[in-house]
Formats: C-alpha cells, structure tokens, sequence
C-alpha cells in the first residue's frame, strides 16, 4: 500500500489522469510517496521534486501506457487520446527527470525515423512514450531515405532501429533498408510499426523486420529486450534476431 | 417458393439502389483503381496523371476489363494539397504522398480558400471526369471525392499541430474549417458539375480510431453535416480505414447515404448498425490482397455479401484505393465473386 492506496488503484487512476491529461493528478500519482511535502505540482511548477526510482516509473507509468496501448489495438480508446496521454506522460517524466535524472543504465542505443514518408504522429507517439520511461532516442525525423537512414544506424551504432510507416509503400522499402543493414558487421534490430501492419499480420517478416509494434506502448517491451552491444549472448547477427524472435512470437 | 429477380439495372442505378437501401439487381461493385491505370497503359504513375486523356483512357480500359459498377473520378489523394500549393512527392511503385505541411497555426488567420479553376491539376481532373461521361455514357456511375475539411489540415498542416488545434485551440480550428469548408464545397461541386455522380467525403478524422466519438460530435460531425447539404450529390463517407461502429449511427445523422467500414469492424455489427439508415461500403481489406489466391478473394466477397448484401452494401476495398501491388488475377477473382454470389434474391448458399 502507498499512503493508503493500493497499487492497482493507482494504476488505475494513472491511466485515467493520462486519457484526460489531467497532469496534476497523473503526476502526483506517479511520484507518489515521493511528493510527500511538496507544495504544488510535482515538477511541473518549479517545486522541487526528490529523484523517483525507475522501478516507479516501471511499476505504474510503463503498465499505463501499455495498457492505454492495447486499448487502443482493441478500438476502446483512439490515437488522439494515446497521443495525449504520451505528451501529459513525457511532460511529467521530463519535469521530474531535470531532478531525478531518469536514465537508464545501460540503455540500447535507439535510433527512430518515420521511413520515407511524412506521417511522422506515430513516430512522435512512440518517441513520446519511449522518452517518457526514461530510453534516450536518437530522433531521425520523418521522410527519410532508406540510404540516409542506414547511413544514421551506422554513425550511431544503434541496437535498435524503430521504423514508423504509415504508406504500404513505405513498408515495403524496409526490404530495401534490412538489406542495406546486412551489410554491417553488426546489424541493428529493426523494430517497424505503422497501419498497415495492422491489416496485415505477417507485413513486417515479409519486409524482414525482426518484430512490429501494434502500438506505441509496445516499444517499451521491444526496446527493453533488445541485447546490448557486447552483453553476452548480445545481438550477434541477423540469424541470431531471427531465431530470438521466432521463440518469442512461438 | 423461389423469389423473383429484381430485373437488370444500369450499373449507375444499381449503385443508386444500394445506397438508398432499395434492393437491385446485385451488389454493385466499387474498384478503386487510381493506380493501376498507368499499368493499363504501360506508363509510369506520375505520366498517367500527367494528362487527363491518359487517366480518361487508362480508366475505361480498367472498366472494360473488370466491369466494375462505377469508374473512380477523383486521382490521387495529395492532389488537394497540391491545390492549396503543397508539394507531391511521386514514386514510380507506390501512391503519391503529400510533400510537407503548408498551413502553420499563425497563418490560419490569414488563410483564403482555393477555388478549383485557381489550378490547372484540379481543372485537370475536372477535364478527365468530363471526359469519362463522354466517353462511359449515362449508365455508369463516375465517384468523384472530396476530403472532409476537417481531415485536409492533416495534410496542410501535420498531423500533430493538427491534432493539437483540433485539441486545444478550438477557436482557431473553427475559423480553418471554415476556410477550408468553402474549398471543399466548391470541388465537391465542381465534380458533380464535371460528371461526377456522386461523391466520397473522404473523413478519417471521424473514424473512432482517431479521435473518440464524443470529439467527432464536436467537430468533424458539426463540419459533416454543414458540408454534405451544400454538395449537389450523393455522398459516402470513407474513414481510410479506420474503425466506424462507434460512430455508424452519427454519421447516418450528417446526411451521407453510406459508410466505408473497416477490416478491422466486425461486419455483422457494422451492418446491424447500419441497417435503415446507411449502406456499407467495403470492406475488402486492400493490404491481405495482395497475396489473396482466388478462391480467398470469392471468400471475402462472400463473407461480405452474407453479412451486409440484405441491408444495402457496396463491395470496395476499405480504403479508398486499392494498392498497387494486388494482381490482375485478384481483381478479376473479386469482380467474378461479385456477380456470382451478389444477385438479389441473395442465394442462402452464400
């Protein structure tokens, strides 16, 4: 129990406060005990806010926004409530993270682009979300080339590259993306999401994508198992992602 | 006893009969093929848009082959940012897309509508709708389209600053929708005029996908309602395929005659909504397609027809466009489903 509440309620709450972006109520939810004291909006108003763990961030704010994910994967909530509630979430997070320094450690390194094409909402969503949990993004923007984007994967040694598209056009150029990634030593995960894979379950293997993301909040999970560079069993090769994903998709 | 056929329509008036939910001969068939005419005629997309006589001829060899019900008029879905001087970007294995936005919120009070003979690629598709009556005659239905005025800014602007006026500047959104209102009446219209003879409102901003219900009633809906009376034509409002069962009974309220379901709606209950009040459009789901065998895309139609065929429906795919990369053969398969399994009185074996 947390001053006099229990957990699930809370998360409860939490995710309602986002659905409607009321940031007072999600913020004073998500630093709980921590606010004890605190005058004001935690973090939101200048008010000095004590550093919250990650686990809390893990244990309310990642099960709200999964949660708010599947909601809208099954058609309860829609995408402008999703976006809201990742903008109140990386609002709060970001104003609590300028005490608390919410990082993760260690992190994959993520690079993020919408793949030529410029409905870039997705992107932003997921960028949203992902920031909001405390993962750094390396933000690539919307409209880029398959070339500029593997060019980018390469500077930055990324272990996951996350790929929005919402054309089927745009889909099908991550064929030409994955081979342009073979060619590395080490190759990053492709993570892609977007409407299209929706419609169609088995788009992102045809594409070669290593996984897909029905949601923003998805991200969460697939960043998180993603090998670091140099773990052991790390990330290795393509084949090594394939036959990670088949046991997991089994 | 055995039920009478309903005798032969025109392929116009069975469209007509479906949508006003009076039973026809069989279920008209929509292909929506804007990008498969520059294959019919062996030429790039960019070069089949270039000229309304290619779009005139690529369209009616699409119908001689697949005699479908209706011929689309509209062209590809940028070309109305490309009016209001966006930028399209074409590919030669994919659809056009909008270029980046053009409408910031600071200029929204400043921002005067387009008028259709203000470009010549809306004056062109003009010519081209002009030019498939001609050509079609009478009997066969020509769909022209229209984006609702409160999904275009998605396009003008983007969609986060969109979705953020939308969601936290009230006052100023209503003042570019009314902008673009005017716009939007005048290019329905113009179609109408042209040929067309009716119209897709073309509105994913209503769908429950992207905004909820009760934000819809606030907004696109009050938008819808304005905009439908001043069209001079039927309209069928398509959702891009998004999700339409939360909002069937409010779009049946703005005046439109039908609605493009999703794949993702369940069509039972998509059709049990729609019953008395809206025809179904779709819901052929245009991205499986593309690997559909034969016997699937006879599946599909059936699944279709059994569900929705006794309440008003119109077999499309559920966007709006069929992708490029669905086969000849499919499109065939889909067109032969159609007319054998979609003749009123409908067979109980379907």
């Amino acid at each position: 129990m947390q001053n006099g509440r229990g957990a699930g309620q809370d998360l409860t709450d939490l995710e309602r406060a986002l659905l409607s972006t009321d940031r007072v109520t999600a913020a004073r939810i998500l630093a709980g005990p921590f606010a004890s004291g605190v005058v004001g909006v935690p973090g939101l108003d200048g008010s000095r806010v004590p550093p919250i763990p990650v686990s809390r961030v893990d244990n309310l704010l990642v099960p709200a926004l999964r949660s708010i994910g599947n909601a809208w994967g099954a058609g309860r909530v829609a995408l402008s409530q999703v976006y809201q509630a990742a903008r109140a979430a990386e609002d709060i997070v970001g104003a609590i993270e300028a005490e608390s320094q919410l990082r993760r450690h260690p992190a994959p390194r993520i690079g993020l682009a919408t793949l030529e094409d410029h409905h870039s909402l997705g992107k932003r969503i997921v960028s949203m979300t992902l920031r909001a949990v405390g993962y750094p993004i390396r933000d690539y923007g919307a409209g880029v080339s398959v070339e500029a984007l593997a060019e980018h994967a390469a500077e930055d040694e990324l272990d996951v590259l996350l790929v929005s598209t919402l054309m089927l056009r745009s889909c099908m150029r991550v064929e030409a993306l994955r081979k342009e990634l073979d060619a590395f030593a080490r190759r990053p995960r492709i993570v892609v999401g977007g409407a299209p894979y929706l419609f169609d379950g088995g788009l992102w293997r045809e594409v070669g994508a290593d996984a897909m993301g029905r949601s923003a909040a998805d991200s969460i999970d697939l960043v998180a198992e993603t090998p670091l560079a140099g773990a052991a069993g790390g990330t290795g090769d393509a084949a090594d992602h394939a036959g990670r994903d088949r046991r997991r998709l089994a | 006893m055995t039920a009478d056929r309903v005798p032969e329509l025109t392929p116009l008036g069975r469209v007509v009969a479906a949508l006003t939910r009076q039973t026809p001969d069989r279920v008209p068939l929509i292909l929506p093929l804007t990008l498969h005419g520059g294959q019919a005629l062996g030429i790039s997309i960019r070069e089949f848009y270039s000229d309304p006589r290619n779009v005139i001829e690529g369209q009616v060899r699409l119908h001689d082959r697949y005699g479908a019900d209706a011929v689309p008029g509209s062209w590809y879905a940028p070309l109305e940012h490309e009016v209001w001087g966006g930028e399209v970007l074409w590919f030669d294995d994919g659809p056009p897309n909008a270029g980046l936005p053009i409408v910031t919120a600071e200029r929204i009070p400043l921002l005067e509508s387009p008028r259709p003979e203000d470009s010549p690629r809306s004056m062109a598709m003009l010519e081209a709708i002009a030019g498939l009556r001609e050509r079609l005659g009478p009997d066969v239905a020509i769909i022209g389209a229209v984006v609702s005025p409160n999904s275009l800014p998605i396009m003008l602007m983007g969609f986060e600053p969109y979705l953020q006026l939308v969601l936290d500047r009230r006052p100023l959104w209503d003042r570019l929708v009314r902008v673009v209102e005017e716009w939007s009446v005048a290019w329905g219209n113009a179609q109408l005029a042209a040929g067309a003879s009716g119209l897709v409102y073309f509105d994913p901003m209503a769908s429950s996908t992207i905004v909820p219900p009760a934000l819809y009633r606030a907004t696109g809906k009050r938008v819808a309602t304005r905009v439908i009376a001043r069209l001079a034509g039927p309209t069928v409002t398509m959702l891009a395929s998004g999700r339409s069962i939360p909002v069937i009974g409010d779009l049946a309220e703005t005046g439109t005659l039908g609605v493009g379901i999703s794949s993702l709606d369940d069509v039972d209950e998509a059709a049990a909504l729609c019953r008395g009040r809206l025809a179904i459009v779709g819901a052929l789901n245009g991205i499986e397609m593309r690997h559909w065998s034969a016997a699937d895309a006879e599946a599909e139609v059936r699944r279709l027809v059994r569900a929705a065929g006794p309440g008003g429906l119109v077999v499309c795919d559920n966007h709006g466009e069929i992708p490029f990369p669905v086969t000849d053969e499919t499109l065939m398969a889909i067109a032969d489903a159609v007319r054998r399994w979609g003749r009123y009185p409908l067979s109980p074996d379907v």
